[in-house]
């Protein structure tokens, strides 16, 4: 394995594959106050060359973090397919990413399980935005709750609903909104103020009651913490059609959530038994770059590669949902628009590699040099590269997490562009509530009036 | 925290009488170091039986039978007055002017506990009953206005919300048992109320006691009290005859709102039972279940939906039990030391937003407290809503400066805006002696009277008594 | 006056449904009064009408603002603060690196040490954090309820501290350096969308580089529209008390 290269009569070494990998990375500020960063732009080309040349069986044999020590690396490497990995493992870097760019969609599927997460992430460095949109474009996954996700040709939405104080009326008006504006397919889901089995099982049971009532074929979630809903499931009769967690790429950094691999196997076992849906796919997850280095458990590897890590701890509880919340966490780790839309970009594209059903919520918050227009273009591009679905809010703003994300309108306007539907039986519903004609809105849409009638 | 309160609700009314027993959850919904507790959950733990109201020979009520009646109940749900914390005792309809009612509400009250509320009246009781109904949370819900009718043995109490809350209340002399007659059709009892329209519908002759009940003449008065609902929720005139049946006041002028039923009659209104002859009327011994049909009847073929009440009969008791209380916001000031409080009376003081009114205040506020010569009432200021230091140290003084310490009273003051915290810390500056209960968030007018008892976390439950509650 | 247009800033998004022509006018106005999320909002083809757009600009507009704003140092003078900055240079590098907004140099901390009460009861310390508007809006009702409270209740009560370009953490590196018993930390919030007024407060007994951040009794949303500054004050009196009375803070005190 080489860790040096020369460019305009300057040599570059790197310490190790950690360091290349951390090198390689399009600049972001969190790589930067890490201190893993590149100190120059030449030295990063420097790195995409040596890390362009490294195999992949190198990668899979240098985890950023090691595998005595982590259970997040013991579950990406033992759930291999031996057999996927022998076929690829001599290819270099750089030519896995022509693999991906040139291969047809079975043939990448056929591999997928060979990989692991330094492996999805130094194929994510060596790609330019737009081949990481052709790439994802070429690999679907679809995943099965009360209805199936990410068939070609939808475009998805979850519903969020948040309210300051989780007042259920207030909740119930967004929600009103939103599925007047076909958002929702994806999950009715709520981030809730207060993290209680009280509130989190009378909010399941009324979003299951509205959809119930006018019949609306989706999935209800709230996400609370892991082990407050497993509390919900066991002493609650509540309806719960998904079960959440934000997940980190590291045993250090879920520790920071209050988790580890053994609490996520006990809690998946729970819901497969107490679940209140359909489908073999029950768990929703969130992940987003800079979340190990914001709890010091980022191992000295950069946020991208820890990233990917996410996407083999989520792979193991076969999610419905998984998304990155990409530009919640702020501008020391996402400085801008530009590293926004970057950061999204990657990691849809390396989880639909992974083979996980990838949804973006596209979002900034008002101290990163970002606005609407970035939010927006990501928005684009994201639909382009076929992302399994976005976020739908009031305005895009949301009240109680205090970011901007996608709006309603964002959804229904990127469908129009793409003449995308939502999930089939969520638009053959649409239609026959008058809301949508044909994957169009209707005139009557965008009326939350039309759901007058519903008791809590 | 979660804490609960154990709530009573007694309602004695003109035919039944009714205990429930509910508890009230409070939840501290706090996120931060800023307690914010909150009513999360009412569950009513205990429904009585519905009795027929105990009534001696002379029309008077009968005590000894009724105060048996209320501690077989409390014994049967196994609560002891003492784990009561709130409630309501009502008497209500004509019940409630009888000559002795003031005596057995006095001494309900005693008997039911010690933070239990003793009034009467047409206008709170139609409040209870709307509330009771699920009237209000169905205007609140749903934006439009809901007119809930409680048509009980008496009267008919109505109650108007608007966005959950009561715009108006009135009440009528239309109800189930103001006609009674034997089995074979003989009438017993008319009431004297509703002579006038007896009068008006040609009737005075063919309906009196003694006679023999004709069925198209009792249908005939049954559907003018259906008629005469109807006009009153569309606005229409209405005859001589029928304004005199309003008690007290009439109603006043309001956009057409939904319309609800509760109350004993309810329970035909919207159950599918239409009497068609004496017998079926008679069988009854009154002609409840034929104004509930008439009402049902009159109202579908004039096209008005009536909305589905959460509670029938038992709407009034289930307002009685689990609405007359409300809580204090959570930042407030309180000497524990003198709560509970019962039946303070309110007075109340319009602020003005600028430093120079608030002193001009002082001159108004004396005055005002010269109509309480030996109580300090309760003082009810709206103030604003986010008030400046300088300004918070100027109401104090003024307040300080106007009240009479020699009277040696608790200072009880009560605020609409989120400040009693900082009110009560900057009074106390002032009042160094003075023991000082600083409420925010409670609402209360010249008038009213209210309870506060002891605080659960860190908010105090609070009665505001509006007996005189009209239009 | 005729000669403007309309002053969007001020305009409620709880008042106004813009929906064409809903099928219940009153039920849309009911849903706004349960919410402050932007619903109601109506549509031209897919997108926003201008309005929303243009509201949604303002608001954002000046939660940038706030962000990239300094605290007014006329009222900091005025109050009687002794100013210090931390090792960030400018807001931007502030932005960027949170680890130098949570430190001081060793000159900073000496001058410090020198200038200020030292073991204080309780010592106050007012940040500019994510937003210099929230100071400037709430600083002078709290500060007055604050200082008079404290000082009735007989506590010793430290030099007040504003520190420029700061992060909550170093209210830990002051109460180190003077040995304070309870440390009050006043800092601007991450400004939402129209709420570049918001201010946090964070309490700590001993407060300590050394302890987790659980050690942090916290108030927030203190602004003229959430937790009015005089009525939070109040409030943080109270909690000082019971910071005193049970020498701990944090999650490891039962409120």
């Amino acid at each position: 394995m080489k860790l040096k290269t020369r460019l305009f009569d300057q040599t570059y070494s790197f310490r190790d594959v950690k360091d290349v990998l951390a090198k390689a990375n399009e600049e972001k500020s969190g790589d930067i106050l890490a201190g893993v960063a590149a100190q120059s732009t030449v030295e990063r080309v420097a790195a995409k060359a040596v890390l362009a040349d490294m195999t992949l069986e190198d990668l899979r044999n240098n985890p950023v973090v090691p595998y005595e020590t982590d259970d997040v690396t013991r579950a990406d490497q033992d759930a291999v397919d031996e057999k996927a990995f022998a076929k690829i493992k001599s290819l270099t870097a750089g030519s896995f990413r022509e693999f991906l760019l040139s291969a047809a969609p079975e043939e990448i599927a056929a591999v997928r399980g060979g990989l692991t997460s330094e492996i999805v992430a130094a194929a994510a460095k060596l790609m330019s935005n737009m081949d990481l949109v052709t790439a994802a474009h070429k690999l679907p996954v679809t995943a099965t709750c009360n209805t199936t996700i990410g068939l070609p040709g939808t475009l998805s939405s979850r519903l969020q609903p948040n309210h300051a104080t989780d007042d259920i009326n207030g909740i119930m008006a967004s929600v009103m909104e939103g599925v007047s504006y076909g958002v929702g397919d994806a999950v009715i889901g709520l981030n809730p103020a207060v993290d209680s089995i009280e509130s989190v099982s009378s909010i399941l049971k009324n979003f299951k009651s509205f959809m119930d009532h006018w019949q609306l074929p989706t999935q209800n979630c709230v996400l609370a913490h892991v082990t407050t809903q497993m509390k919900v499931l066991e002493q609650t009769d509540a309806p719960m059609d998904l079960m959440f967690q934000s997940l980190a790429g590291s045993e250090l950094a879920s520790r920071a959530f209050g988790i580890d691999v053994s609490l996520m196997d006990e809690a998946y076992a729970m819901m497969k038994e107490k679940k209140s849906s359909r489908g073999k796919n029950f768990m929703y997850f969130e992940t987003g770059q800079g979340s190990e280095l914001s709890s010091d458990g980022n191992h000295g590897a950069d946020q991208l590669t820890m990233e990917a890590r996410c996407y083999a701890f989520a792979k193991r509880y076969h999610p419905f949902l998984v998304n990155t919340v990409v530009g919640f966490i702020g501008p020391e780790y996402l400085y801008d628009g530009r590293q926004m839309i970057r950061a999204g970009l990657e990691d849809h594209f390396m989880g639909k590699l992974t083979g996980i059903p990838m949804g973006v919520d596209v979002c900034y918050t008002n101290h990163m040099k970002a606005d609407q227009n970035d939010l927006e273009n990501l928005a684009m591009m994201l639909t382009l590269a076929d992302c399994n679905y976005i976020m739908g809010i009031p305005a895009g703003d949301d009240v109680m997490l205090m970011y901007q994300t996608t709006s309603y309108h964002d959804v229904a306007a990127l469908r129009d562009l793409s003449s995308k539907t939502p999930i089939a039986a969520f638009a053959a519903r649409m239609q026959e509530l008058g809301i949508m004609q044909n994957g169009q809105l209707t005139a009557q849409a965008g009326d939350p009036s039309m759901f007058q009638g519903w008791e809590k | 925290m979660q804490e609960s309160l154990l709530s009573v609700g007694v309602d004695l009314g003109t035919t039944t009488t009714q205990i429930i027993f509910s508890r009230i959850y409070l939840e501290d919904k706090a996120v931060t170091a800023v307690p914010e507790v909150k009513i999360s959950r009412k569950e009513i733990i205990y429904k009585s039986t519905v009795y027929f109201t105990p009534v001696l020979s002379d029309n008077r009520i009968d005590l000894p039978a009724l105060k048996n009646l209320v501690e077989k109940e409390y014994l049967k749900a196994g609560i002891k007055k003492n784990d009561l914390q709130t409630g309501a005792v009502i008497i209500t309809g004509e019940t409630a002017r009888k000559e002795n009612a003031s005596a057995v509400l006095q001494s309900l009250s005693d008997f039911a506990g010690d933070f239990v509320v003793a009034t009467a009246g047409p206008d709170l009781e139609s409040l209870l009953a709307g509330l009771g109904a699920g009237a209000g949370e169905k205007s609140k819900n749903h934006g439009e206005a809901v007119l809930n009718f409680d048509i009980g043995g008496g009267t008919t109490n109505a109650a108007l919300f608007i966005d959950g809350e009561a715009s108006s209340t009135f009440a009528l002399d239309i109800g189930g048992r103001l006609l009674r007659l034997q089995k074979d059709g003989t009438i017993n009892y008319v009431s004297a109320k509703i002579k006038d329209l007896l009068v008006e519908l040609g009737l005075e002759d063919k309906i009196h006691p003694g006679e023999k009940a004709d069925f198209a003449d009792l249908h005939l008065l049954t559907r003018t009290f259906a008629k005469i609902l109807y006009r009153i929720i569309k606005q229409l005139t209405l005859t001589p005859a029928a304004k005199k049946l309003f008690i007290g006041h009439e109603c006043g002028p309001f956009e057409l709102p939904l319309a609800m039923i509760s109350g004993g009659v309810a329970e035909y209104v919207y159950r599918d039972f239409t009497p068609r002859n004496i017998e079926d009327v008679a069988l009854f011994g009154d002609i409840g279940p034929l104004l509930g049909s008439s009402v049902r009847d009159y109202f579908s073929a004039h096209g008005m939906q009536l909305q589905k009440p959460k509670e029938k009969i038992r709407a009034t008791v289930i307002g009685a039990g689990t609405h007359s209380l409300c809580l204090s916001g959570s930042t407030i000031s309180a000497d524990e030391s003198v709560l509970p409080i019962k039946n303070l009376p309110v007075m109340q003081l319009s602020l003005e937003q600028s430093t120079a009114d608030i002193e001009k205040s002082g001159k108004i506020l004396q005055q005002k407290l010269r109509l309480f010569p030996d109580d300090l009432p309760a003082l009810a200021l709206a103030g604003t809503a986010a008030p400046s230091y300088s300004d918070v140290k100027t109401l104090a003084r003024m307040i300080a400066e106007n009240i009479p310490v020699q009277l040696n009273q608790p200072l009880v003051i009560l605020l609409e805006a989120d400040f009693a915290k900082a009110l009560g810390l900057t009074l106390k500056r002032y009042l160094a002696d003075t023991q000082i209960i600083c409420l925010d968030r409670i609402k209360a007018h010249d008038g009213d009277y209210i309870d506060i008892g002891r605080s659960i976390g860190s908010a105090v439950p609070v009665v505001v008594k509006t007996l005189i509650f009209t239009a | 006056m005729d000669d403007m247009v309309k002053d969007i800033s001020t305009q409620e998004i709880k008042d106004t449904v813009l929906i064409d022509t809903p099928q219940n006018p009153a039920f849309c106005r009911q849903l706004k009064k349960t919410t402050n999320a932007r619903i109601c909002i109506g549509r031209a083809g897919s997108r926003f009408k201008t309005e929303t757009l243009l509201k949604f600009r303002a608001d954002h507009a000046i939660a940038m603002d706030a962000v990239w704003s300094d605290v007014d140092e006329g009222l900091i003078d005025r109050l009687g603060f002794f100013k210090v900055q931390t090792q960030v240079n400018n807001k931007e590098e502030y932005i960027r690196r949170p680890d130098l907004g949570r430190i001081f140099s060793k000159e900073t901390t000496e001058q410090i040490k020198a200038n200020c009460i030292m073991s204080p009861d309780v010592q106050l310390i007012v940040a500019d954090g994510l937003s210099g508007y929230a100071i400037d809006a709430n600083l002078e009702d709290i500060f007055g309820i604050l200082t008079d409270g404290l000082t009735a209740k007989g506590y010793k009560v430290g030099t007040p501290i504003f520190v420029k370009y700061s992060r909550v953490a170093t209210m830990d590196k002051i109460s180190e350096a003077l040995n304070a018993k309870v440390t009050i930390q006043l800092i601007g919030e991450r400004p939402g969308l129209a709420t570049g007024e918001s201010m946090s407060c964070y309490m700590a007994y001993e407060s300590s580089s050394k302890k987790p951040e659980s050690q942090r009794t916290v108030v927030s949303n203190i602004y003229r529209k959430g937790i009015p500054p005089v009525e939070a004050g109040a409030q943080i009196i109270h909690l000082t008390d019971v910071l005193m009375r049970e020498k701990k803070s944090g999650t490891e005190l039962k409120l």
